[in-house]
């Protein structure tokens, strides 16, 4: 397995607040698409509110809690904001 | 195709939330309508194929069991929501390759059986393990479609309206009472803009069909077009404002029965969510892309429309036991086509399509596609 460093020039494709999800990510969570160069499609959630965000917003990843783990530990993954 | 194969009978039990009928009673029950529609009996069948997704190992056999009809060919067959699609492709094929005259197939599902909550997608996922449920992936289509097309929250409930408007006559259908939009609305928050009136609900039922090779000149509904085909991965820029996967399956649909949209009479689409409805009257070519919703205020898909869709009221009313609705959608079709469908009856048709989309798994518009046409001969 090749590893990359990818450009984290994020546009956000589309997004929502999740109400209703399996009780390890607790409600309510944004999650979204989030579109970075060369062709690539991130599902993330969000680490920030539903209402700061618009679809084709300039975003990036930084980390984040998004739930636990199946064993219940915390569960950390990246999570995407608004960039300038 | 050569119109080989006829419906000789249909049947189902209501959908709806029984705690008390197990998969194996349910499937028993429909598969008993169907025999006696068909006026055939049990040793008449001579293959089964069973779609479920949810009710474990061996759903065929435990169904038959219960009406003694065991020893036979029994072949389960799983493809998330077009489980029961894709056995009634197998069966087809069984019958047009010669190898059988007379096939039953099932079609079940118990989501009771999950208490409530979204369908669970598989651990390994890579969406899946980033939170990411099955509402979700509709709630962000939902976004981008009304990015693009001036589709509105108003038009997603009045698409619930529709479907409640019809399923007060449908006898099966696990929701049989008007709703308005402004409750539609109100309804709670399931994944924004997703409210919970604009989901199918979760719950339990069955739908069984018997084919049988077409013989003699008899009144029947034959099947013209029988396609399945499954979503392309994407890690990339893929439209989620349009259902490739559906157009795609649906064009083989109507290449194999040598006709066209236009020629549709009555629909039955997977409105899972209504957004659904909407995206899928373009992909299935019923209007051009962009324009579900001037097709959807134009009328023409109500009952007495140019393009009655989901005039049962559709998964939105009638229920989502996932591996049953691809059979139940023909069962009511069938009734359409034969002029038996009651208060809902579309006016004298002749050619039914029937169209299933399952599965949530990352990179995939969706993992499955069944689309079927019926035609009364």
């Amino acid at each position: 397995m090749l590893q990359f460093e990818l450009d984290m020039k994020g546009v956000l494709y589309s997004f929502t607040e999740v109400h209703a999800a399996p009780s390890r990510f607790p409600t309510p969570f944004v999650i979204g698409y989030v579109d970075l160069p060369d062709d690539l499609r991130l599902l993330a959630q969000a680490g920030v509110k539903y209402d700061e965000l618009l679809i084709g917003q300039a975003v990036t990843f930084v980390p984040g809690r998004i739930g636990r783990s199946r064993g219940g530990d915390e569960l950390y993954s990246y999570v995407f904001v608004p960039r300038e | 195709m050569a119109h080989v194969v006829e419906i000789a009978g249909a049947g189902m039990v209501s959908f709806g939330q029984f705690p008390e009928r197990s998969v194996e009673d349910m499937g028993a029950s429909a598969v008993l309508a169907a025999l006696s529609d068909a006026e055939l009996g049990r040793a008449e069948i001579r293959e089964v194929f069973c779609g479920s997704s949810f009710s474990g190992s061996l759903v065929g056999q435990r169904i038959l069991r219960e009406l003694g009809m065991t020893g036979l060919p029994i072949t389960n067959v799983e493809n998330a929501c077009s489980s029961g699609g894709t056995a009634v492709r197998e069966a087809v094929a069984a019958i047009v390759s010669e190898r059988v005259d007379t096939a039953l197939v099932i079609g079940v599902d118990k989501l009771t059986r999950f208490g409530g909550g979204t369908i669970p997608l598989e651990e390994t996922d890579l969406e899946a393990g980033q939170g990411m449920p099955m509402p979700a992936l509709y709630a962000m289509r939902a976004q981008r479609y009304m990015n693009e097309t001036g589709a509105t929250l108003e038009h997603l409930a009045r698409v619930v309206v529709k479907a409640h408007l019809n399923g007060i006559h449908n006898p099966n259908a696990q929701f049989r009472n008007p709703v308005s939009i402004d409750q539609v609305l109100a309804s709670r928050p399931i994944s924004k803009p997703l409210t919970l009136f604009m989901c199918c609900p979760t719950g339990d039922g069955a739908a069984a069909l018997v084919l049988r090779r077409r013989r003699g000149k008899g009144r029947a509904v034959v099947i013209r077009a029988s396609t399945l085909q499954s979503g392309f991965s994407h890690s990339g820029y893929r439209d989620l404002g349009w259902s490739e996967l559906v157009n795609r399956t649906a064009s083989l649909a109507y290449e194999e029965a040598a006709l066209g949209p236009s020629s549709i009479d009555v629909a039955e689409v997977h409105d899972a969510f209504a957004i659904a409805e909407l995206m899928y009257y373009e992909a299935l070519g019923f209007c051009e892309r962009g324009d579900g919703p001037r097709l959807f205020e134009s009328g023409e898909t109500l009952v007495t429309g140019r393009i009655p869709v989901n005039p049962g009221g559709g998964l939105l009313c009638r229920g989502h036991p996932v591996g049953a609705t691809g059979v139940a959608q023909i069962c009511e079709s069938v009734w359409q086509l034969r002029g038996v469908a009651g208060p809902n009856q579309v006016q004298n048709p002749r050619t039914a399509l029937t169209q299933v989309t399952g599965g949530g798994i990352s990179g995939f518009d969706h993992g499955a596609c069944t689309v079927h046409i019926l035609g009364i001969e």
